[in-house]
């Protein structure tokens, strides 16, 4: 295994101007060993495991090269970062063994096209993956993900709503939120005040995932140019008497199952989902 | 359940699982020469060329600012440097670039690693660098034939030409051109210009290439004035950058280890001829989105308008001008009623011709395809066009413009100018916007062919197009866009002339 990693590593550094040599000791001495440990204790055979570790060394070396594997000190967190330090090596003993294979290599797929993705999408599957208490049947759990971010919800939105309340300046520190705008049934996008698109250049926006803790979703490269309308729904009106916070709303907007509403002088989004 | 469809594609891509429960990856289509070109720019920048001034950017920026007005931008997303990014950009487009700036600056560095890069060997550059000297005749740059077989021959056709090897080679760089005398200026025109070059009746092609001409100055410092034709073929220029002393240490390194940057090119970067014919025609089929480029045509187009160039409309431009040994500054005056703060018009004493234009597109093109996108951003364009119009656009120095405070710099700095030019035009757009969408309506119409359009729906159209030109002309200011608008819409009213004109003198014939 050694000559096998030293191989990997020189026909990396040769193959790649960005390698990182400190990442690739990170993934060495922590995640692979920890892989190789849980391997061990689920008594995968030495066959089987040493393939298992060659393919999870290649791809992260692959993974390293090209920029999707942060280090932990870099505070970013993607899915590929997310596999390969911690779903892997904590879930992948427990996946039957005709499958292990196949799902260090969707990983790799669902770690790799994400990078391609818009942002916020990689947050969404960031928070989804994160929470994983099996990478067996990945691909079904992903669906689920698809839908609840992508399809209705089942529970519609009814006046006793319960809000939920989301600092938009934690992502931008200059951000006053204006006109909104539902890209899914869950998904708001939520667009500047004042930093409209001019000259070509995108709006400043910002992506809430409204489960029942709204998710920031951060920038989302919005090119569209919602009018800020502000026609509060009943259960905004129900908020605005029982929440001393809310209130002078400057644009508002609603689906069948959430709401949402940004005020005159605040840099807070009020939500309402189910209760 | 395209959702779920999303979600399959999520998961299947390089990495598939065999039978032997092995993981196998396999190359990226275009994505592996993408990763290429981006190491090879990223190897440059680290190993080769100290160069910290990143002045291409891209993404929102944050400026920091100082009491006196001073600004440093730092971008959101990536930037790179023009000094190493153009010359790469060069030689994926096999277009001409030529390095300006003061001696040791690594201009010809720059060409000779540009050249290594495409796979000639360090003694193939060197040997087959042009260096521009007083002395330099057509010969010695072209080739001649051998004595011996003048001597020999009783016709031109039994003259053999020895063609110097330099003129085939993927990279061809000239050294200091403007120190070349001007008749043999001339004959590297021809190459340059036309692909071949041609001696005693014999002919030598140069193949597709990329050209990277040096020179210290370009405002004169040469030896000889350089010829305008030769300065037109050239497509872009980089302007070399001073050295940042922060790096000193990074020199002294070189000088003990006594090795050159060129010495240390790893060979996975270098691309073989089929690599750089794959990414030619990968960068060819980058998309231009379409509005995008009327964005990029309404900057272009208003260059060339000067409502005091004549009093017939269609010579109200600034060729008009030139043709008659006559000046932009000497007619753009309070005689004009436009805003001289507002109008493009008034900042140029020319426009850009339509090699300019393909220029602009091609290294557009590439520079979204180095970025690994498949179509191209206006904020390509933005950061492009500078470069490509550095020495085609001449400023109108004495333009009331220049006069406002903070412009008079602007002089001095052609990137900043023709940026700055380029955002006040996409700020003008979208005002200017309804009208040319009107014009579009009718040109999509006309389009569509006049195969089966009888006379009166000709007149109709006839009628239709006037009605605009008179909405236009009669209550809307005659503006650079504007003049563009009136031009096209007087080819298409001569278009529907000449066909009413045909299908009255020949009804029923076959247009």
């Amino acid at each position: 295994m050694s000559d096998f990693v030293r191989e990997l590593e020189e026909n990396a550094r040769a193959r790649f101007v960005r390698w990182h040599p400190a990442l690739w000791s990170e993934l060495l001495q922590g995640p692979a060993q920890a892989l190789g440990q849980s391997l061990d204790a689920a008594g995968v055979s030495e066959d089987e495991a040493g393939q298992l570790m060659r393919s999870y060394l290649q791809l992260g070396a692959e993974g390293i090269g090209l920029g999707y594997l942060y280090p932990a000190t870099s505070g970013r967190l993607n899915v590929f970062t997310l596999a390969w330090s911690t779903l892997v090596p904590r879930l992948l003993a427990a996946v039957p063994s005709a499958r292990r294979a196949d799902t260090l290599a969707q990983l790799w797929n669902l770690g790799e096209n994400l990078e391609a993705a818009p942002p916020w999408v990689q947050r969404v599957f960031c928070r989804v993956c994160r929470d994983l208490p099996s990478l067996d049947d990945i691909e079904a759990r992903l669906r689920r993900v698809a839908a609840s971010v992508l399809e209705a919800p089942s529970t519609p939105l009814h006046a006793s709503a319960q809000a939920q309340w989301v600092d938009l300046s934690r992502e931008d520190t200059r951000f006053l939120p204006g006109a909104v705008h539902f890209l899914a049934p869950t998904v708001v996008c939520v667009h500047d005040r004042h930093r409209l698109a001019a000259a070509g250049r995108d709006a400043a926006t910002q992506g809430v995932w409204l489960t029942e803790t709204p998710l920031p979703l951060g920038a989302m490269g919005c090119k569209e140019a919602p009018p800020p309308t502000c026609e509060p729904t009943a259960a905004l009106v129900s908020l605005e008497q029982r929440d001393a916070r809310a209130g002078e709303w400057f644009t508002t907007g609603a689906n069948d199952w959430r709401a949402v509403a940004t005020m005159q002088t605040s840099q807070w989004l009020a939500v309402l989902v189910p209760a | 359940m395209a959702n779920q469809d999303w979600v399959s594609r999520l998961l299947t891509g390089r990495a598939s699982a065999d039978k032997g429960l092995n993981v196998h990856l396999s190359e990226r289509d275009g994505g592996g020469l993408h990763d290429k070109m981006r190491q090879a720019y990223w190897w440059i920048t680290n190993n080769a060329v100290i160069c910290p001034y990143y002045d291409i950017e891209f993404g929102g920026r944050a400026a920091l600012k100082n009491a006196a007005g001073d600004e440093v931008h730092l971008p959101e997303d990536m930037s790179y440097s023009s000094f190493v990014l153009i010359p790469l950009l060069t030689l994926f487009t096999c277009r001409r670039a030529m390095l300006v700036g003061g001696p040791g600056r690594g201009k010809t560095t720059s060409a000779i690693l540009m050249a290594l890069l495409s796979g000639m060997s360090r003694d193939e550059v060197h040997r087959g660098i042009q260096r521009g000297h007083p002395q330099l005749s057509i010969a010695d740059l072209l080739g001649a034939p051998l004595p011996s077989d003048m001597l020999k021959a009783e016709d031109m056709a039994q003259v053999k030409v020895s063609w110097r090897k330099w003129i085939g080679q993927r990279v061809k760089i000239i050294d200091e051109y403007n120190r070349i005398p001007t008749k043999t200026q001339s004959a590297l025109l021809s190459l340059m210009a036309e692909g071949y070059a041609e001696m005693m009746d014999q002919y030598v092609y140069a193949g597709r290439s990329s050209w990277f001409l040096t020179a210290n100055d370009d405002q004169g410092g040469g030896t000889f004035q350089v010829i305008e034709a030769l300065k037109d073929r050239i497509d872009v220029v980089v302007r070399a950058v001073p050295f940042n002393s922060h790096f000193i240490d990074t020199l002294l390194q070189r000088i003990e280890a006594d090795r050159s940057p060129e010495e240390m090119l790893p060979r996975e970067i270098v691309f073989t001829p089929g690599e750089l014919e794959k990414i030619h025609a990968s960068i060819l089929a980058v998309e231009v989105p379409p509005d995008v480029l009327e964005r990029v045509a309404f900057f272009l187009g208003q260059l060339d308008f000067c409502r005091m160039a004549s009093p017939r409309f269609e010579f109200k431009h600034k060729d008009t001008l030139k043709l008659a040994g006559q000046t932009v500054s000497a007619v753009c005056n309070e005689q004009c009623p436009l805003d001289k703060k507002v109008h493009l018009c008034t900042q140029t004493e020319n426009g850009v011709s339509v090699r300019a234009y393909q220029t602009i597109l091609h290294f557009a093109k590439a520079l979204a395809f180095f970025r690994g996108h498949a179509t191209v951003e206006l904020e390509d364009f933005r950061q492009i066009a500078p470069w490509v119009l550095h020495e085609k656009l001449v400023p109108n120095a004495r333009s009331p413009f220049f006069e406002v405070k903070g412009h008079r710099p602007l002089l001095q700095d052609r990137v900043a100018w023709i940026r700055q030019m380029f955002d006040m035009a996409g700020t003008q757009y979208d005002a200017h916007l309804p009208l040319r969408r009107k014009v579009d309506a009718l040109r999509k119409e006309l389009d569509k062919g006049l195969a089966g359009v009888d006379l009166r729906t000709t007149e109709r159209r006839l009628a239709a197009v006037t009605a605009l030109m008179n909405d236009l002309l009669s209550r809307h200011e005659l503006s650079g866009p504007l003049y563009e608008d009136l031009i096209h819409l007087k080819s298409m009213y001569s278009r529907y002339r000449n066909y009413a004109t045909w299908l009255k003198e020949s009804p029923g014939g076959t247009p």
